[in-house]
């Protein structure tokens, strides 16, 4: 009876000062140092272990079987849009969508940066801007 | 031993339904997050009006990872930033002047989140150290425009096992890995701060946590509508 009593205390206990205590559903792994880091630094060694550990992440959400963390694959073509490699580039684009398909719009802007337009021919500033 | 016992507990339960009074649950506080939970939300670059410069980039790195832990799509930060950049928006520019319909027509986002950091004051102790981090938050829907979500706090961080490090690194001369160390501290802040955030359609309890209390009646007060 004690014990019982004692037990739904600590059941009580736990519902009033419930703590989301839910797996994570995303794996992040050392991502925020690694992107503090390759800002910081900008060198080579610094961009390198960032793209390391993007595709880290993208290797341990596969085998924990989750969703790979919205905009990682985003990040990832970005990386490779900037070092010209544009076939790898469009390859994560395209995941991004599949996995996050309210990405469509801003990952179809990236994609057209890649297809012969330089950074500053497209109508950015004057469509955030316009009715300001 | 058994009347002490119930004593205990009826007092410890009594505690726990006084604190629970005091805080709002998170449908009365965000009424706008459940009518129209937004599914995207895009992150602009921090303005900082703190003493810290660095803080602007211990925010901007550490933001995305709690906030999609909450259950949002977030855009990658960085990539934001340089397409801004890009476009001649740099860090300085007020985006809280844009009309919020422009960011859905470019990104495609259902919200905006701007974030203020308003204090990062860092002190140091011979036993350890602490970081003062005040930041107001402020999710604002680029259909309706209007503000569906936010927080205003003051957190004091300890940093007492980092301090050491900071002090050896210092000494060492080893620039880049002393300012790295603010890193989990900046994460930490971002997680405290979205901690009132109700979840979004990722996370299991989405539409579920409605009469969760984690919003203190106080922080609304001091919040700006």
């Amino acid at each position: 009876m004690n014990a019982t009593f004692f037990k739904l205390t600590i059941a009580v206990f736990l519902c009033l000062f419930s703590v989301s205590c839910t797996k994570p559903i995303f794996y992040w792994g050392n991502y925020s140092q690694t992107l503090y880091k390759m800002k910081k630094n900008i060198d080579e060694k610094s961009r390198n272990e960032h793209k390391d550990e993007l595709l880290k992440i993208m290797k341990k959400s596969k085998k924990k079987k989750i969703n790979v963390p919205p905009g990682v694959y985003c990040e990832y073509g970005y990386l490779m849009y900037q070092e010209d490699n544009f076939d790898e580039a469009l390859k994560y684009y395209e995941l991004e969508k599949e996995t996050y398909p309210e990405s469509k719009t801003f990952v179809d802007r990236l994609i057209a940066l890649m297809s012969g337009k330089k950074p500053g021919d497209s109508n950015v500033s004057s469509e955030i801007k316009d009715s300001q | 031993m058994k009347n002490r016992y119930l004593k205990v507990c009826g007092i410890c339960i009594l505690v726990a339904i006084m604190v629970q009074n005091c805080a709002v649950t998170k449908m009365e506080a965000y009424p706008r997050m459940y009518e129209k939970p937004p599914l995207s939300i895009l992150v602009l670059p921090p303005t900082n009006e703190s003493t810290a410069a660095e803080a602007q980039e211990y925010y901007q790195a550490t933001i995305t990872e709690p906030l999609t832990l909450t259950g949002y799509y977030a855009y990658p930060i960085e990539v934001v930033s340089d397409i801004l950049k890009n476009e001649g928006m740099y860090e300085t520019v007020d985006f809280r002047e844009f009309d919020p319909a422009q960011f859905k027509k470019y990104f495609g986002a259902d919200a905006v989140l701007f974030v203020n950091i308003l204090k990062w004051d860092k002190a140091y102790y011979v036993i350890g150290g602490h970081v003062v981090v005040s930041v107001d938050m402020k999710l604002v829907s680029t259909e309706t425009k209007e503000t569906i979500w936010y927080y205003n706090g003051t957190l004091k961080l300890d940093t007492s096992v980092d301090a050491g490090n900071i002090l050896i690194n210092a000494i060492a001369t080893a620039v880049n890995t002393a300012v790295t160390d603010y890193v989990p501290v900046a994460k930490k802040a971002n997680i405290q701060a979205l901690m009132a955030i109700p979840y979004g359609k990722y996370h299991p309890k989405h539409l579920k946590d409605g009469k969760m209390k984690p919003v203190n009646k106080v922080l609304l007060e001091k919040a700006d509508k």
